[in-house]
């Protein structure tokens, strides 16, 4: 039984401060590491995003509360945990059609070459290797209520310039 | 695992640009077993492939992108390619190393290395899409800045995430000190942008999508957390300041060039790199593939009229460009940062011969005549910005600064070889000579010329008491062990900036690891003495001997004016005695040609065979 409330109602998810950063892929890297034993990005639940000079930010599944790929699945191979809202992959019934690829706004899900079927995010069963990993503290886990409560506070301080 | 080992994908890409063939050859297994890979792989190929005496900017020169086995693994900074040629600038044997994603990416694609020779009628560039590879027209990028190839190459190919190497106008122009550069990464040393140049070949563009599987997951990630954990505390200044942070260590011993090398300590350094500096400028952090630190840093900088946003200035082109030229401020030395990756040049380089120049038109070797009007002067930022441009364009005075310090002070005569300040054609980097003895040696017998990164004994030496740090004695073996040293990492391939915490033991356990074979530091040491040996034979090959391996007059014949070494000259006589102890450490005969018994115990036969025709001949 779970003792955190939070749990119970939102998600929780990995999430990636664009400002900690660097774009070293380490994350990805400790990915595969654990989930394939081999290493290889393309094979990572968890996606570095490097664009020109100081864009990197990593993305990965944010287990929506309605979540569209599972929605729009044909062959109904995705399944949504009532639980945690970890999205599984019914690696039989996934044909690799790339549907939910393209319905998920973050590009989130990743289409594994060998097993010829989509993989997405478990958080290791709770290991959360990738957040452990990251040299720079960029990673963390947290639930859009989180974030949502930061944004305020950020925006309050910023209508609030020079008061402490 | 075709190679028999883990951590290689097995395989070498052949491209022939005259005949225009690709082809895919086995890596060898004596390469990987005698040479681990990168530089060392590199090394072997260019002594079998490149004959004695060949022209570098012939077409049967090679140019070689080399990885190694801990490239594309989660081992700490494993993220460097090396280029392998024989370069113009120096005639001799040249490697460069450049950080980024293109080596991991190029293992991806399947290729443990590139092998290009031949040269293509006009313009072309490489695109290695996993097996599938082809040659692009790219007359339209040709005489197009770094910065904008890349763009161009990656927009025409319709992905943002591809990685590219390329080389600028000034490669394209053959300037003797250009550069091959990945976003803004350079292989910047050694001139290896004129060799791409000399091919006609713009630009490499990889993506890659396989696997690199290592022997042992677990333990490479052991190893790799200790690392980690090490790293944080020996590198929180890297990460913090990026490299910059070891400008007011070697000012303070007297090892930060200054006005061509007439002094080792600038009295505005505190302006270049001091905290309150880099607190200011630094906005954010980037750092290569699977590196812990993230030396590099994004900088905004407003001083003057300069308002730039770059990644940079790096210590050794803030010493080069820096004080060096005289050259106070930031502001500046980042522009001309950006003009020469944009341009495709070695910073380094560019520094040193710049400041040559300044020299020059000080004393009057040269005058507003040579120089097309200008006045070359130390401490001027803006004609230091605007000789950057002439030198990538072979404009005026700057095609004769394109060929190189050591010959525009052949061509300028008059006395200025003294303070012409190269070793075998290749410009003094950023750590002054005169205060540092091993840094002095290491220079003088470096395979490539001055050359740090092949063996810098600087940290070493500034724990030692003054009284051993200025003594020759026990430097020869010193500088001997680190490039040896050096020669394994830049093989494995790891970025030196982990050194600190990622010591031979942990490069055998990351190597055992990921390939599977078994190895002891001890070992691994002797692989990077058959490198340097190897790379001392191709140079050997090409006529290099004792009267080579030596320093400019200045700083053998000038005492240093200030810092710990004040007074003090690094003479003739000290040269002589570190030599002759570091061709005994080596094993080497006195004219600095490596023994037959020496390269027989290496288990470099042929090499020996080769040589003693040479040598007898």
């Amino acid at each position: 039984m779970s003792h955190n409330f939070e749990m119970m109602i939102l998600h929780k998810f990995i999430t990636c401060d664009v400002e900690k950063c660097t774009g070293c892929r380490i994350c990805e890297l400790a990915c595969s590491e654990v989930k394939e034993k081999l290493y290889n990005p393309r094979k990572s639940r968890i996606r570095v995003v490097t664009l020109g000079l100081a864009i990197n930010t990593a993305l990965v599944c944010r287990f929506c509360e309605k979540p569209t790929c599972v929605r729009c699945c044909p062959r109904d191979a995705l399944r949504q945990s009532e639980e945690n809202g970890v999205v599984f992959v019914d690696e039989m019934r996934c044909d690799g059609c790339g549907w939910c690829l393209e319905a998920c706004e973050f590009g989130a899900l990743t289409f594994h070459v060998d097993k010829k079927a989509v993989i997405a995010c478990d958080l290791c069963e709770g290991a959360l290797e990738c957040i452990k990993a990251c040299p720079f503290n960029a990673l963390e886990l947290v639930t859009s209520n989180i974030l949502a409560q930061r944004a305020r506070c950020a925006v309050t301080r910023s209508l609030f310039k020079g008061r402490s | 695992m075709p190679h028999g080992y883990y951590g290689y994908v097995g395989k070498i890409l052949r491209v022939d640009l005259t005949e225009k063939t690709i082809s895919i050859e086995p890596l060898r297994r004596d390469l990987t077993t005698n040479y681990i890979g990168g530089r060392g792989l590199g090394t072997r190929i260019l002594w079998e492939e490149v004959e004695p005496s060949l022209n570098p900017l012939s077409s049967n020169n090679r140019l070689m992108f080399v990885t190694g086995p801990l490239t594309g693994t989660r081992a700490p900074a494993a993220t460097k390619f090396g280029v392998v040629t024989k370069s113009f600038l120096t005639g001799i044997y040249a490697v460069s190393l450049c950080s980024g994603d293109f080596g991991p990416n190029l293992k991806f694609a399947g290729f443990d290395g590139v092998t290009i020779q031949g040269r293509a009628e006009r313009p072309v560039y490489l695109w290695i899409d996993d097996m599938n590879v082809q040659f692009k027209d790219a007359r339209h990028l040709w005489s197009l800045s770094t910065d904008l190839t890349q763009r161009y190459v990656k927009k025409e190919l319709k992905d943002e995430t591809i990685s590219v190497a390329c080389i600028g106008p000034a490669g394209e122009k053959l300037v003797r000190f250009s550069s091959i550069v990945h976003e803004r990464r350079t292989a910047g040393r050694c001139g290896t942008g004129a060799i791409m140049g000399s091919k006609n070949l713009k630009a490499i563009a990889v993506h890659g999508t396989g696997d690199v599987k290592v022997k042992d997951v677990e333990k490479l990630r052991d190893v790799t957390e200790r690392i980690y954990k090490d790293a944080k505390e020996a590198m929180e200044g890297l990460s913090k300041y990026g490299t910059a942070e070891i400008l007011e260590l070697t000012n303070y011993y007297g090892a930060l060039p200054t006005r061509n090398f007439q002094s080792g300590v600038f009295e505005n350094a505190e302006k270049l790199s001091g905290p309150s500096v880099r607190e200011k400028i630094v906005k954010k952090d980037i750092a290569c593939w699977s590196c812990p630190v993230g030396c590099s840093k994004i900088v905004s900088i407003k001083e003057g009229t300069y308002d730039i946003i770059t990644e940079g200035p790096e210590y050794e082109t803030l010493a080069m460009l820096g004080s060096n030229c005289g050259v106070d401020s930031i502001g500046a030395i980042a522009l001309a940062n950006k003009y020469c990756d944009d341009l495709g040049l070695d910073t380094l380089s560019t520094g040193n011969v710049i400041a040559f120049a300044m020299e020059c038109f000080e004393r009057k070797l040269i005058t507003k005549e040579d120089t097309g009007g200008l006045e070359i002067k130390f401490g001027d930022h803006q004609v230091m910005i605007e000789l950057i441009k002439r030198i990538a364009n072979r404009e005026g005075i700057g095609d004769l600064l394109a060929e190189g310090v050591k010959r525009a002070s052949e061509k300028v005569g008059k006395g200025s070889e003294k303070f012409a300040m190269h070793v075998k054609g290749l410009e003094i980097p950023a750590y002054a000579p005169g205060s540092l003895y091993g840094v002095a040696l290491n220079y003088a017998t470096s395979p490539c010329g001055a050359h740090v990164n092949r063996g810098s004994t600087f940290l070493t030496e500034i724990n030692m008491p003054p009284k051993i740090r200025f003594d020759p004695r026990g430097k020869g073996r010193l500088v001997k062990n680190e490039q040896d040293r050096r020669a394994v990492y830049d093989s494995a391939i790891l970025c030196l900036i982990t050194r600190r915490a990622t010591h031979l033991p942990q490069v055998t356990e990351m190597l055992e690891a990921v390939t599977g074979m078994r190895t002891s530091p001890g070992e691994l040491m002797k692989v990077g003495e058959r490198i340097n040996n190897l790379e001392r034979a191709f140079n050997v090959r090409e006529g290099i001997t004792r009267k080579d391996d030596t320093l400019p007059r200045r700083c053998l014949e000038e005492p240093m004016p200030d810092g710990p070494a004040k007074g003090k000259t690094l003479s003739e006589t000290k040269l002589r005695v570190m030599l002759d102890e570091y061709y005994r450490a080596r094993g080497w005969n006195e004219e600095g040609i490596p023994r037959k018994d020496k390269l027989q115990e290496l288990g470099l036969n042929d090499v020996a065979e080769q040589l003693e025709l040479i040598v007898n001949a």
